[in-house]
């Protein structure tokens, strides 16, 4: 079972990877989905049925509403920060350094725990300790998505980055609460589980909402006018409100070339 | 059994709400109706909810989800507070623009404390933290409704804001054993380099400074504070108690309790973090005051108020002493009292002379003596006579957070909001300009424009007239008929629903014509709410000392 889990642990990182790097709404969302659901199941030992049922459907639920949302959206996505390539490499080097962090932090807790095997504090029968790769596996899955992920939301371009950043750090988070608390409880799985699922609704409403207003993705924030320049569409040079301003069409306005001679 | 049917009552109220609202018409009324029942249902549920299933070391007793959520005085006095305080909120919003000014307030506001309580009665500090990062996402009902690409952008400010920190206060709460396991271990806090406890004692600093910030950052306080003014720009202003105030709470006692759980009882030697937090909470008190006085937009400076005053709570982390516990969760909610009334004194105060620029409003006083002793009541809640529970938690805060002498010069910087207060004062007692001179008289109108009802005349005469505006549809030349007046024939029986719309008619007509007096009772009610909360009322102190219902975090005591 613990290869399939490591295995697991790498697909999830691939996901990521698509979800940030992907051009097309449908491959973006794809990738979330196989990251966001396979987070949860990153675990030694697997929780429970209510725990993953819970999982499912709240990760499920998130990625369609994300999914749905994107559905008046433009074909191409504004053009990702790192590009594939780029995420890819990020994404293996937070892996890799999350994986000897794992390594030696799980030394650091065996030391404190002493020969006997225990600290005398009560808690932390965590399989780090006790050398489990899949727990180390899902430290290192935990760090690349959230190398992936802090560059989306730190300084969002769009919406649909922004909100998968903002999911992938919840999958992180929940690969972290694997790796470092141990089995979670039910009742945390179904609280993860609704989070993630309202996370999406709300990343799927912003989604909704830009598309509404600029007809794209683009994050138009007035006070960051060098997100303005970057994002200009090609054909601002003209806008169509400047031709009714006032009431006056453009080509009867005084000075136009192209309006009616005198 | 309550804190389940509050929990029912909150979220379908939310949603039948939100439903009705946007439809308009008369799905808009009755979900409006429905929704100011539940949050009534919400509120009444929070005061009969039984406290006390907490033994004397914290541990719950009884509970919902096998005592996973538990019903505690501190959340029966917050919970409580937020409903009453709501119920005026949707009043004065209504009054301000009709249903279309509930559309966003009322499901957010019923979703938020829904949400609220859930992270309040958990026992369990993840579902706490998830439960008030998803109370967050109450906002982004609100922002959205806003015009243009800045709703855009305030919606994502807002999801950034809870997600973000909801997921990293949950990565936090992973890290903490560890850490504290690690920094026990060496034993020494003048460790060598490689022994564990060399990496655990960082550890629990960072997670202690980063949990500061995540809730610094829902605070709007330095240096998240540009969110604040901008989301002042874009919602209504009945909004901002909600959204400036309330809906932080959750998130904020969660993370009290985190820090007093899991890192005060280490007692570790963290003397560079606190400096670091005390810096940030002193430069927030002193900046924020500062922005708000010099800003001229009305709406800018009562949200530097609140950015400057929240200050105090990052000294609740930041003393890493049990004594703080108290003292904090006291702090949070006189801090929401008082400022739900300053920045509802400053939506009325706006719509009453239509302007936000606070040079334009020099005289005020003069044509709204209530809303001048509302903001008097205001300032005194905020800073508390000595014996109340705002003036004990504000100075046992800056003597935790700080010793002597830099506790007298937090409790100075605390209290540099008082000038803002005193500088609106000021400006309302000047000669008043004309846009104060033309508003609308706060007092109750003289006799035949009084806001009471009328008594009910003959039954012939019994009539409710009905919106229907003429409409003409594409190539009708002629307006569609108006429909007539709601007639009740005399003999005839009317319906219930006939007679409710009646009556609910007649409370709109009255209560429109008189708008100005109600909003500054309403205005009132707050600012004595708020006096009550600062003294103390409904057991404040006791409640905010008793022991948070957390069964986990033994990992590290």
């Amino acid at each position: 079972m613990t290869p399939v889990l490591v295995a697991l642990a790498v697909l999830v990182v691939v996901g990521g990877v698509a979800s940030v790097a992907a051009a097309t709404p449908r491959a973006a969302v794809l990738g979330l989905l196989v990251a966001l659901v396979g987070a949860a199941y990153v675990a030694d030992p697997i929780p429970g049925a209510v725990g993953l049922g819970a999982r499912l459907a709240g990760t499920t639920l998130g990625a369609y509403l994300v999914w749905v949302a994107l559905r008046r959206a433009p074909a191409r996505l504004p053009p990702a920060m790192a590009g594939w390539t780029g995420s890819a490499a990020i994404a293996a080097a937070a892996f890799i350094a999350g994986w000897l962090a794992a390594d030696g932090l799980g030394e650091a807790l065996a030391a404190a725990a002493g020969p006997g095997g225990t600290s005398g504090r009560a808690g932390l029968d965590t399989t780090l300790v006790a050398g489990s790769l899949v727990a180390r596996a899902a430290v290192a899955a935990a760090c690349s998505l959230t190398a992936l992920a802090l560059p989306q939301v730190v300084g969002p371009r769009d919406t649909l980055r922004l909100g998968t950043g903002c999911l992938l750090l919840l999958a992180a988070a929940g690969l972290a609460g694997n790796a470092l608390v141990g089995q979670l409880d039910a009742v945390v799985e179904l609280a993860l589980a609704v989070l993630t699922a309202l996370a999406g609704a709300a990343s799927a409403a912003v989604i909704a909402a830009s598309v509404r207003h600029g007809g794209d993705l683009v994050i138009r924030d007035a006070h960051r006018p060098d997100a303005a320049i970057r994002h200009r569409p090609a054909d601002d040079a003209h806008p169509l409100g400047h031709r009714e301003l006032d009431g006056v069409p453009a080509a009867s306005r005084p000075g136009s070339v192209s309006g009616p001679a005198a | 059994m309550r804190l389940l049917a509050l929990l029912l009552i909150g979220g379908i109220g939310a949603a039948l709400s939100a439903w009705g609202l946007h439809r308009g018409g008369r799905p808009a009324r009755a979900g409006a109706l429905l929704g100011v029942v539940a949050l009534l249902g919400v509120t009444g549920a929070a005061f009969a909810l039984r406290p006390g299933r907490i033994d004397v070391s914290g541990e719950p007793v009884t509970g919902l989800f096998d005592a996973h959520l538990v019903a505690t005085d501190y959340l029966r006095l917050i919970v409580g507070l937020w409903g009453l305080e709501s119920v005026v909120l949707v009043v004065v919003a209504w009054l301000l623009g009709g249903l279309a000014r509930l559309r966003g307030l009322l499901p957010a506001t019923l979703a938020a404390m829904t949400g609220g309580t859930v992270a309040l009665a958990s026992a369990d500090l993840a579902v706490g933290f998830a439960a008030g990062a998803a109370t967050g996402l109450g906002a982004l009902v609100i922002s959205l409704h806003g015009d243009g690409p800045a709703a855009v952008a305030a919606a994502a400010r807002d999801l950034r804001v809870n997600v973000v920190g909801g997921a990293v206060l949950l990565g936090c709460l992973a890290v903490v054993p560890i850490a504290g396991r690690l920094a026990l271990a060496g034993g020494d806090p003048g460790a060598a380099a490689g022994s564990p406890a060399f990496t655990g004692v960082p550890a629990i600093g960072l997670v202690a400074v980063v949990t500061t910030l995540v809730v610094a950052a829902r605070w709007g306080i330095l240096p998240f504070h540009v969110r604040v003014s901008r989301l002042a720009d874009l919602v209504p202003p009945e909004t901002l108690p909600l959204l400036l105030a309330w809906i932080a709470v959750p998130v904020t006692v969660v993370a009290i309790a985190m820090v007093d759980r899991l890192v005060t009882p280490l007692a570790l030697p963290l003397d560079g973090e606190r400096a670091l937090l005390v810096v940030i909470a002193l430069a927030s008190m002193v900046l924020g005051a500062l922005a708000a006085m010099v800003h001229d937009d009305l709406r800018h400076a009562v949200a530097y108020v609140v950015v400057g005053e929240a200050g105090l709570l990052v000294l609740a982390i930041a003393a890493f002493d049990p004594a703080a516990w108290g003292a904090g969760r006291s702090w949070i909610v006189v801090l929401a009292a008082s400022k739900t009334a300053l920045l509802v004194w400053s939506a009325v105060i706006e719509d009453r002379f239509g302007t936000r620029s606070v040079p334009d409003l020099r005289g005020w006083i003069r044509r709204s003596p209530f809303l001048a002793v509302a903001l008097v009541l205001t300032a005194l809640a905020t800073l508390g006579i000595p014996g109340w529970i705002a003036y004990d938690a504000r100075t046992a805060l800056a003597a935790l957070g700080a010793g002597p002498p830099w506790d007298l010069v937090l409790v100075i910087a605390s209290v540099l909001t008082l000038a803002v207060y005193a500088r609106l004062l000021i400006v309302g007692t000047g000669q008043p300009t004309s846009r104060v001179d033309r508003a609308a008289p706060e007092w109750v109108a003289p006799v035949g424009r009084t806001w009471a009802l009328r008594r009910p005349v003959a039954p012939a005469a019994r009539t409710a007239t009905v919106d229907a505006a003429p409409v003409l549809l594409e190539g009708q030349e002629e307006p569609l008929p108006r429909r007539g007046p709601r007639r009740i024939r005399p003999g005839s029986s009317p319906t219930l629903a006939t007679r409710v719309e009646v009556a609910g008619q007649r409370v709109a007509t009255a209560a429109r014509r008189d708008r100005a007096p109600l909003l500054s009772a309403a205005v009132l009610t707050l600012a004595i709410l708020a006096v009550l909360t600062s003294w103390g009322a409904l057991n404040l102190g006791s409640a905010a000392a008793e022991p948070a219902p957390i069964l986990n975090g033994a990992g590290t005591d």
